[in-house]
């Protein structure tokens, strides 16, 4: 009885009421915009963020530079070249020091050669016409210290086209080349140095000539120490007697052809902890094309997924979904591989394909990937060693069960093509604070991080303005709700006064007080809240259909149109805040209401009856 | 209108009804920085888009069709005329390749006699690696890619090797290179060029795994000779960045005016430099997000400044009417509707150009004059209209109607 | 019958600055069936001894006893809903309730049924001279008269045996005034219900049966007639 009293009365002032009904619905259209807004503005921003990646390379720099000369055959005088020296290689676990805030890494990568016959190679048409494996024999008793003519007999590995060639030889970087008879056979590793000299060529036109390199081998422990070679100083052409080829020189000859036969049917294999390292990838010069990146916790778990290049993707028919089989032989631990394998599928070696046996090394490790993601690369000179390699595969690190312990070939200290690591955005000065405590100059760190240094500030200011609008639209809200108890009340006041004189028990009082109040503001929230939220999401429907920017020409073609799947997500999204904010608006309202209700009733009638005759 | 008596009964009431008062004091700061805030918010944002292009330049390379090339290609000449008048973009780095020899020799002498890799480019960037610190001039030079000079840099290579020192001149015969479908790349000669050397060239192989040039030549010297024999002068390699980037489709329409391709992987190998090949996928994202979150800020901004206009309307006319009784009790005594209604409105004009100064004191912290201004015009403009449609709604009822009804 | 007793009543108002004694010492008792008049000039009391005879406060010291019970141990709320009715002098009627539904409001109070309710409202109405035509009238369409019989038919409707009137007369003319006393007087001798009513009008005090004339917060005299 009470309660309908009460309603009564209030629906007897119907224009009175409607207007206080309409500031709730505003308060309630403000609040679930203003939620709508900062959800999807916050939304932005940490996507904005998140495109941000700063990523530490490291680089060793030498501790001197070793002079040493070689004999120039061609100037007839020491040639002066430099070379880095090293004191001691450090390992990445230097860069693991107190207060290091780590995202991922540090990281040193090696890549393994994987032996692949099955599949079709952008280094497949590719025949490495700069080296070659020949016998041949001088046209007439000679001493190599100058271009000499010989005949090409056989071609062991290499352009098959030389066979039966004649062509100029020097043993270019020997001040005292060993004589060569026109009857014997010599079979060397040939390769172009420079252009033909001396007093043999006479009048005949200047060409390349071919010079011989001794068939070293390199490879190393898993310390970086070199194993020793089991020819202990190969020379750089042999003699080909019968039986040579049983030899351990003939042998190795024999397997350097081999194993120049393997590169052919070789792809990089690349173990990384994060996509994000590479830093093609970081730069955008290599992306995700289709499928997804592995992820954060396959890269951890060291699933058996891997990323390929879409190149490989066509050559080999192969789609996401699909598996690609590994065969790894070697390591080499001190490049990228996009140092020894160009994108377009040129190679070229600083180390023979050989173990300290002299033989072809062996497959270590097979392994079987699901293709979870196909990449592309943008092709450009400029960025040096940063590029990815040909049929470069990428693969957790972890899913390598053999790595950096097997057939390194090449070693060497950190670079950063190799080694880098990701920290929070806008930490740099803070890692580098710490970082030079350590007290080790001989690490170059360069960092990369898509210019977020610069724009930090903004970005910091943004934030900061996204929470005062957050602060103050709440403001907003309960500043309406307590504006709307006190008018409210202000009303009630004499009637409540009466009805306490007339013994209505204190309870009773409140219920009449809270009643029509109650109705008001749970009617004004949910209609409020509700047409918020049909302004809001028509808005961000309309907002998502737009794409901003012409993508014709760009170097990745991605739509930014959100898929159905997404777009039902924001759809699930605004029953969430519709909810929230009529219950906050509710709860809060109720609050106020509740507080103000017993501060009026804890008033003894006459003083009630006495204030609401002042106060009116 | 309101007097010296007005005034003071205007500072009494105020002063007495310190909820009222309070409250629309209140109503004012919080609508006002609201209001600012949010515009604030979208100004943030616009000047994040803004140091864009600064941080994140738009870099563009012209490949061949399938995109598997960028350099080593034939740029059409209408192709890299309209590129390099384009306002559009910027830093335009681009260069020929070609192959000499040193002396006058006959074509069916090549063999022998082409070994040199002859670059004409117009800055430093057109060759990867290539910086100040890898070129030594000589003191008296002052050499310019860009001009036409008979002046050339030599690889300190090829100057160890035909002893070549700096202010030396040398007869470089150049010859061009040229394509056909069917029988691939040839070279044709063009011209004898006297050319003084200036400069010597550090090795640059190594760090960009490139084939590194012998000798370069200013492009302007390159084009006066393709021109004196009536060649087409086409680049092998032309890289650009874009000039805005924030006016990013502006750029591209004119690329399609001029007639660039889209790589497109599945056509054959070529050596045409027809397609154009951008990378902002990175710009792009970045700044499409913050595009989307000004545009979002946008669109939300008309509602919620109905909303707070809407706010601002109800509250003023709900406090006016919490002050009818005093309105019926100043006219019962004699006041003018006018004069009653007056006090009254200039009274809660005064509370709100006090609760704008507060606002605007807090605003101006971080925002500009001319917006607080106009945030300020927006919420006095429906309060004020509310207030005034509630007062004259009052003005026009009976004093005994309104005395009674208080009752 | 006495219904009511003050002993020794003293009471203060008391603001954040100053305190001002409204009654001190009051002693006197009420019986059912008869007219009381309190009479005094304005600030003597009068109204501040109602409200506590109304129980709308406690006495600051001395006691009320409602039936020889303490005012203070027994619910006060119930007091004022079954055992007194009050009739103002600014009448306090609902402004938003009709005078028929102004008159039920007690009786719905206290769980009458809405028919039953309605009914005996209406007769009410129509004993303190209210025609049919202003039943469902506000009242601020109605007369001050008729305002204040709105008032009493509500207090009658209450089947307390107290009525307390302050001033009922105060804004009326000599007609409506006669009625409304013709009224009170009615309620004393034939519902046997103690009406006290708070005046400074002589012709209210000479009807009544006792007079208590208070001045400066003391009774200081009782006259029966």
């Amino acid at each position: 009885m009470i309660v309908r009293n009460s309603i009564r009365q209030m629906f007897r002032t119907p224009v009175k009421t409607f207007v206080f009904l309409l500031l709730i619905i505003c308060s309630g259209a403000l609040l679930t915009v203003g939620a709508n807004l900062w959800l999807r503005s916050n939304q932005n921003l940490k996507e904005y963020e998140a495109s941000f990646f700063t990523i530490g390379t490291v680089e060793q720099k030498p501790v001197s530079i070793r002079q040493d000369t070689e004999w120039d055959a061609g100037r007839r005088d020491y040639e002066i070249f430099q070379s880095p020296q090293y004191d001691y290689i450090y390992p990445v676990s230097i860069l693991q020091f107190e207060g290091a805030d780590y995202i991922r890494g540090p990281e040193k990568r090696s890549y393994y050669a994987s032996y692949a016959p099955e599949y079709r190679l952008v280094c497949s048409d590719n025949a490495d016409f700069w080296v070659v494996i020949a016998e041949f024999s001088p046209v007439e008793d000679c001493i190599p210290n100058e271009s000499v003519q010989v005949h090409v007999t056989r071609i062991l590995s290499g352009d098959k086209n030389l066979e039966d060639n004649y062509v100029w030889f020097c043993d270019h970087t020997n001040e005292n080349p060993l004589p060569l008879s026109k009857d014997k056979t010599y079979v060397a590793q040939l390769g172009f140095i420079g252009e033909t000299h001396g007093g043999h060529i006479g009048n005949a036109i200047r060409t390349l000539e071919y010079a011989p390199s001794p068939l070293e081998t390199s490879q190393y422990t898993e310390d970086g120490e070199m194993m020793e070679d089991i020819l202990m100083e190969p020379s750089a052409y042999y003699e080909v007697v019968p039986g040579f080829y049983q030899s351990e020189e003939g042998k190795r000859y024999l397997n350097y052809a081999d194993g120049q036969s393997l590169t052919g049917k070789t792809f990089p294999v690349t173990g990384t902890g994060a996509t994000m390292l590479l830093i093609p990838f970081q730069r955008g010069d290599a992306y995700i094309c289709e499928g997804n990146d592995i992820s954060q916790e396959e890269y951890e778990a060291g699933e058996k997924v891997c990323l390929i290049s879409q190149t490989f993707a066509q050559n080999n028919n192969l789609s996401v979904g699909d598996v690609v089989h590994t065969a790894l032989y070697y390591t080499n631990a001190k490049d990228a591989a996009s140092r020894n394998y160009g994108l377009n599928g040129e190679q070229g070696f600083s180390f023979n394909i050989l173990n300290a046996d002299g033989e072809v090394p062996e497959v270590f490790e097979e392994n079987t990937y699901k293709i979870v993601g196909i990449y592309d690369t943008v092709l450009g000179e400029s960025f040096g060693n940063y590029q990815m390699a040909g049929d470069e595969m990428i693969v957790p690190m972890n899913s390598i069960q053999n790595r950096d312990c097997c057939n390194i070939l090449a070693y060497g200290p950190m670079k950063g093509s190799t080694t880098s690591f990701q920290i929070p955005n806008g930490s740099i000065d803070k890692f580098m604070e710490k970082w030079e405590k350590q007290g080790i100059p001989d690490l170059d760190i360069t960092f990369y991080d898509r210019g977020y240094s610069e724009l930090k500030s903004g970005i910091i200011q943004m934030k900061s303005m996204s929470i005062l609008l957050c602060g103050v639209g709440l403001s907003i809200s309960i500043f309406l709700l307590l504006l709307f108890n006190h008018l409210f009340i202000a009303k009630q006041k004499k009637r409540i006064a009466v009805e306490r004189c007339m013994g209505v028990s204190k309870g009773n009082c409140r219920m009449s007080l809270t009643a029509g109040m109650f109705m008001i503001l749970l009617t004004g929230s949910l209609l409020g809240c509700a047409l918020g939220g049909v302004f809001a999401d028509g808005i961000s429907r309309e907002d998502f259909r737009q794409t901003g920017y012409d993508m014709t020409y760009s170097n990745v073609n991605v739509s930014d149109v959100k898929s159905d799947f997404e777009v039902k997500q924001d759809i699930s999204m605004a029953f969430p805040v519709f909810g929230l904010c009529a219950l906050f608006l509710v709860a809060m309202g109720t609050g106020i209401m509740v507080y103000n209700t017993n501060q009026i009733l804890r008033l003894e009638p006459m003083a009630l009856l006495s204030g609401a005759n002042d106060k009116e | 209108m309101v007097g010296g008596d007005g005034m003071y009964i205007i500072a009494r009431n105020i002063a007495r009804n310190k909820k009222k008062s309070l409250i629309t004091l209140l109503i004012c700061v919080l609508m006002v920085t609201a209001v600012n805030i949010y515009l604030g918010n979208m100004q943030s944002n616009r000047n994040q888009l803004m140091s864009l292009p600064e941080v994140m330049p738009v870099y563009c390379q012209i490949t061949n069709l399938n995109g598997s090339k960028s350099t080593g290609i034939w740029v059409d000449e209408a192709l890299a005329r309209g590129l390099l008048t384009s306002s559009q973009v910027k830093d335009v780095a681009y260069g020929i390749r070609m192959m000499g020899g040193i002396g006058d020799f006959s074509p069916e002498e090549w063999k022998k006699n082409l070994t040199l890799s002859v670059e004409g480019i117009n800055c430093m960037e057109a060759v990867p690696g290539l910086t100040r610190e890898n070129i030594k001039l000589s003191q008296e030079s002052n050499f310019l890619f860009q001009s036409s000079d008979a002046k050339c840099i030599v690889s300190s290579t090829l100057m160890k090797e035909r002893q070549w020192k700096q202010g030396q001149e040398i007869q470089l015969n150049l010859y061009y290179y040229d394509y056909d479908d069917e029988k691939g790349i040839h070279c044709y000669p063009m011209e004898i060029l006297n050319v003084t050397v200036v400069g010597e060239m550090d090795i640059l192989a190594g760090d960009t795994g490139a084939m590194p040039p012998d000798i370069l030549i200013p492009i302007g010297l390159l084009k006066e000779s393709y021109a004196r024999k009536q060649i087409p002068f086409q680049p092998s390699y032309v890289s650009f960045y874009v000039a805005d980037p924030l006016a990013l489709n502006d750029f591209k329409a004119e690329m399609k005016s001029l007639g660039f391709m889209e790589k497109n992987v599945m056509a054959n190998d070529s050596f045409e430099g027809c397609a154009l090949n951008v990378r902002d996928t990175v710009f792009v994202s970045m700044a499409d997000k913050l595009q989307k979150t000004i545009q979002i800020y946008k669109y939300f901004f008309g509602i919620i400044c109905l909303t707070i206009l809407g706010v601002a309307y109800i509250a003023s006319i709900l406090l006016m009417d919490s002050r009818v009784r005093e309105l019926a009790l100043m006219r019962a005594m004699g006041g003018s509707t006018f004069r009653c209604v007056a006090i009254l409105w200039v009274e809660q004009l005064c509370l709100i150009l006090t609760g704008f100064l507060i606002g605007d004191t807090v605003c101006l912290l971080f925002q500009n004059v001319s917006t607080v201004l106009l945030s300020d015009a927006m919420i006095a403009v429906p309060y004020m209209t509310g207030c005034t449609v509630a007062l004259l709604r009052t003005g026009k009822r009976s004093t005994m109607q309104l005395l009674f009804a208080t009752q | 019958m006495e219904i009511i007793r003050a002993e020794h009543v003293s009471y203060e108002y008391r603001s954040k600055y100053q305190a001002t004694q409204a009654l001190s010492d009051v002693s006197c008792g009420f019986e059912t069936g008869l007219m009381y008049s309190i009479i005094g000039k304005s600030g003597s009391g009068k109204s501040t001894f109602l409200s506590l005879l109304a129980g709308m406060e406690l006495p600051a010291l001395g006691r009320i006893l409602v039936e020889d019970k303490d005012m203070s141990l027994i619910n006060r709320d119930e007091y004022r809903m079954k055992k007194v009715s009050i009739v103002y002098q600014a009448f306090h009627l609902f402004p938003l309730l009709t005078a028929v539904e102004n008159v039920m409001f007690p009786m719905e109070l206290q769980g009458k049924n809405r028919r039953k309710a309605k009914k005996e409202a209406e007769e009410l109405l129509l004993s303190v001279g209210m025609t049919e035509e202003t039943f469902q009238k506000y009242p601020a369409m109605l007369s001050g008269g008729q305002q204040q019989r709105c008032a009493i038919a509500r207090a009658m409707s209450s089947e307390g045996q107290i009525l307390l009137a302050d001033e009922p007369t105060g804004n009326l003319d000599s007609e409506n005034e006669k009625i409304i006393i013709d009224l009170m007087k009615k309620m004393a001798q034939e519902e046997k219900k103690a009406v006290i009513i708070v005046t400074h009008n002589e012709i209210v005090a000479d009807a009544s049966d006792v007079v208590l004339r208070m001045q400066d917060g003391r009774l200081f005299e009782v006259r029966t007639k």
